[in-house]
């Protein structure tokens, strides 16, 4: 199968600032690939970049076609929700419908109007009238009803109360994914993502600084809780985050033997959450 | 439908003003128009002074004076295109500089230009579709209001006939040309819309380029560039350009000379005027099609909806 996205060497510089400073990266289809990082990491700019509304260094392949030269190509096949896309206000509900299926080859209509059906959204409101949440929740059954094969969000949940973020989330996976498309989401609400994602990238001062399947995170990282008498040679095991919990010390390691760990303390898995804030602040904090 | 068609279709979605403001217009005219006609024509209070001493009615006249039927009849066929064209198309002038310069602005100030962005429709195609908007909706919708007002006024002109005791028939609806005036329309509606193109492309460029207050950034360069050779050469030649291109399309695409044959014409049909004659006298799209000025606004605009286009695809990436 053909990689969905390729990335090699991506740089992108704003003035003095690397917003991306050599990105690697590798989609495959059928992942659902979440991209964290902490505000002005990149994020957003790696995103802009896959859609083609940024100039890049290096080299970019979004389904085979350089974005930047040739994104009318792959916007048929892409779509997106931008942090920032609002609906524009005139906008009426059917009028949305319809525009969309004018002009998108593949969206169905008789799709977006079931999604529509399970909200209060009336068809003939404008978005004007909509609530936040219900603003969304049209703009989610727009872009699902394309049959697109790489779906990108960024913070698409932004500003919504974690009803409508769960139900979203929810939505996308029940009733949206599956092993012909891809999905690559940004979002500061790590946990909420967390059980949704197959594969796991860390962005920081535009580095990856982790990139791997969630299995692989499973596998390789691990969380040790050890008592206060024991917190020397737990140390000596090299690391890479600690912190107290509820008298206990708590460790991160990655690639180090289980059986090794078990025998100083209780082994968890740890959260995205937890592994997010330990590779961002490392051994230091 | 094709995706074009939708594009089109939006822009009447979000500028409703389109066809709202000559609804409104034409709405006032007819109602002041048939008030004026109906409170001071028939009942008296209109008479004409004839030789500054003597004072007829109406009624008086038509039976004395041999003329003033075919006179009528001339005010019948032409007042109802006439009062409305100018009057719409002074309303259209606003609505243009309205529309163009909001068009590529809009969605960036409330940022659904990446929703927008989103869906599978080129920068080319969305200048394209604001650019047909203005060369083509708009002028639609304002001959669509003036056939309606040609319409109203042509019953308010009936019920006037029938008040003087005259057939509505021979006075008014055998005379008003619907199918020479409309092309007439059509004709002056289509030239004007090629004159302006280098016009709306300097809007849509400040739209698609401006940072804030697009409409003020349309006019300050214009305005700029006169001041500046006023200052420096103490000349106004740009000034005078400016007025050449917006003083619009009469003095290229149509015949101002032989007002004598035109008169004649009006007259060749007898009893009824010929409408088509007359018009064709007064069309010269060769004239139009041969004007250098006309082919060099075309070339200037062309680049100027070329640069909108690609502010439109790569502005604001930053």
């Amino acid at each position: 199968m053909n990689a969905i996205v390729k990335a090699r060497g991506l740089r992108k510089r704003y003035g003095k600032v690397n917003a991306l400073d050599g990105i690697d990266l590798t989609v495959e289809p059928g992942r659902i690939v979440g991209l964290i990082g902490p505000n002005g990491a990149g994020k957003t700019t790696a995103l802009k970049a896959l859609l083609g509304l940024t100039r890049f260094e290096g080299t970019l392949e979004v389904l085979g076609h350089d974005p930047y030269r040739e994104r009318a190509e792959v916007m048929q096949r892409v779509c997106f929700i931008a942090d920032v896309a609002i609906l524009p206000r005139w906008l009426r509900v059917r009028q949305a419908l319809g525009f969309v299926e004018g002009v998108h080859p593949r969206f169905s209509r008789e799709r977006a109007e079931s999604f529509l059906a399970k909200t209060d959204i009336n068809p003939d409101s404008r978005v004007r009238a909509l609530s936040k949440g219900m603003v969304t929740q049209l703009h989610l059954a727009l872009v699902m009803a394309i049959d697109v094969e790489l779906l990108v969000l960024d913070e698409p949940t932004l500003g919504l109360d974690i009803l409508y973020r769960k139900q979203f989330y929810e939505t996308l996976l029940n009733d949206y994914f599956d092993d012909q498309r891809t999905i690559l989401v940004t979002t500061h609400q790590v946990e909420e993502i967390e059980n949704l994602l197959t594969d796991l990238v860390f962005i920081n001062d535009g580095r990856i600084v982790l990139n791997e399947t969630m299995e692989a995170v499973g596998d390789k990282f691990t969380e040790l809780l050890v008592a206060p008498d024991r917190v020397e040679a737990a140390r000596a095991l090299g690391a890479i985050h600690e912190r107290d919990v509820l008298g206990k010390r708590l460790f991160l390691y990655e690639g180090v033997a289980r059986d090794k760990l078990a025998e100083l303390g209780e082994l968890h898995r740890p959260s995205v959450a937890d592994l997010f804030v330990a590779k961002m602040q490392g051994v230091a904090a | 439908m094709n995706s074009f068609t939708w594009l089109l279709r939006r822009e009447v979605w979000e500028h409703r003003a389109v066809y709202i403001v000559p609804l409104v217009f034409l709405t006032l005219l007819a109602v002041m128009y048939t008030w004026g006609l109906q409170t001071h024509g028939p009942g008296g209070t209109l008479m004409i002074d004839i030789d500054g001493d003597r004072t007829v009615s109406l009624r008086e006249m038509i039976e004395t004076e041999p003329h003033a039927l075919q006179v009528m009849k001339l005010g019948a066929g032409a007042l109802p295109f006439i009062v409305p064209g100018i009057m719409l198309n002074g309303v259209m002038l606003f609505l243009w500089f309205f529309y163009l310069t909001d068009s590529l602005y809009a969605d960036r100030k409330d940022r659904s230009v990446l929703f927008w962005k989103s869906l599978p429709v080129t920068d080319t195609s969305t200048v394209m579709s604001k650019l047909a908007t203005a060369m083509v909706t708009i002028p639609l919708l304002t001959l669509a209001g003036i056939l309606i007002s040609v319409f109203l006024m042509s019953i308010s002109n009936s019920v006037f006939a029938w008040r003087i005791g005259q057939s509505a028939w021979d006075i008014v609806w055998s005379q008003v040309p619907f199918i020479s005036g409309t092309l007439t329309m059509v004709y002056a509606l289509a030239v004007q819309s090629l004159w302006f193109v280098p016009v709306f492309g300097w809007l849509l460029l400040t739209s698609a380029w401006a940072p804030r207050a697009p409409a003020l950034w349309a006019l300050l360069p214009p305005a700029g560039i006169a001041l500046l050779e006023a200052a420096t050469l103490r000349s106004t030649d740009f000034l005078v350009f400016l007025a050449r291109r917006l003083e619009g399309v009469v003095p290229t695409a149509f015949r101002d000379e032989d007002i004598d044959m035109v008169k004649d014409s009006l007259h060749q049909g007898g009893e009824s005027i010929d409408w088509a004659g007359a018009f064709g006298l007064l069309i010269d799209p060769q004239s139009f099609l041969s004007d250098p000025g006309m082919w060099g606004g075309l070339a200037v605009g062309a680049v100027f909806i070329a640069g909108a286009v690609w502010l439109r695809r790569y502005r604001g990436e930053n």
